[in-house]
């Protein structure tokens, strides 16, 4: 059983963990805020977000698009789009879409 | 490498990644900001401290404030085992209280639940003097129905709570370095 779970979490680890898409990347941990897109839309009044977790790089759930996080908070003209990534030591990862537009 | 060390070093691994989320307070946490011209963009993520007092089911608010505007966009979502659509939404904490009229931004169907979501203008002053207060607020939500009540445990509001502490002084302050 002991060896059974250790291969796991060796291989867990092998595969890269939990980790998430983001311009720099820490392998004990990570919480990078960077830009995803910009549009030609002038100002903002609203802020919506949307967020996706993942558990050891096995299981990851949710719904980080731009349209939910836009929906989210009723926007209908973009403004532009950011994103967070955080992760912890590859074993609880989050990435969160951040839309600001009116 | 023998078991002992290997365990330490583990342990070692652990607590150094779980540092970085305990050690002290990050703001960032918690609210971002943005200046742009027109005035600057104020945006407090999701929380999800408050329960439905009856069934426990989740809610979940953020907040989006332009200072220079007197009010504030207070995005909020429930859910409830058959539709229940929200008139308006009261938040009271001790004598403060903060209201507003609930605009429907969607309904949706999702494990078993009817997801509400929706946005209330509510005053900045009153919204502030209500989350700004030592006491877990309690928020009601006024359906044709039933009003459904949302509250909070003392030992989570108070972390959040100082967290706001700092974060409306730092609203107040930039606000006020602005208008000069």
């Amino acid at each position: 059983m002991k060896k059974f779970l250790a291969l796991i979490l060796i291989a867990g680890f092998m595969s890269s963990c939990a980790f998430t898409s983001a311009p720099l990347v820490g392998l004990l941990y990570t919480d990078v805020k960077a830009p995803m897109a910009v549009t030609s839309n002038t100002g903002s009044t609203k802020v919506g977000t949307a967020k996706a977790t993942g558990i050891l790089g096995i299981v990851a759930t949710g719904d980080a698009s731009v349209e939910a996080a836009s929906r989210s908070a009723g926007i209908t003209k973009i403004h532009h789009v950011d994103y967070q990534a955080t992760s912890i030591l590859g074993i609880y990862a989050t990435f969160t879409v951040m839309v600001y537009g009116e | 490498m023998n078991k002992k060390l290997f365990r330490l070093l583990i342990i070692a691994l652990i607590a150094f990644g779980l540092s970085f989320e305990v050690s002290g307070q990050k703001l960032e946490k918690y609210y971002t900001h943005r200046t742009q011209e027109g005035g600057d963009l104020y945006f407090l993520y999701p929380n999800t401290d408050f329960k439905n007092s009856d069934d426990h089911s989740e809610f979940a608010f953020d907040i989006t404030y332009r200072p220079g505007t007197d009010s504030t966009f207070f995005n909020f979502t429930y859910l409830t085992p058959q539709p229940a659509q929200a008139d308006s939404i009261l938040l009271s904490a001790g004598d403060n209280r903060a209201a507003g009229h609930a605009q429907k931004l969607y309904v949706d169907f999702k494990k078993k639940r009817w997801v509400h979501r929706y946005s209330a203008d509510i005053d900045y002053q009153e919204l502030a003097a209500v989350l700004g207060s030592t006491e877990p607020p309690t928020i009601t939500i006024f359906t044709a129905e039933k009003p459904l009540t949302f509250v909070v445990k003392r030992g989570t509001w108070k972390k959040y709570h100082a967290a706001l502490e700092k974060i409306f002084y730092i609203i107040s302050e930039n606000a006020e370095a602005e208008s000069r």
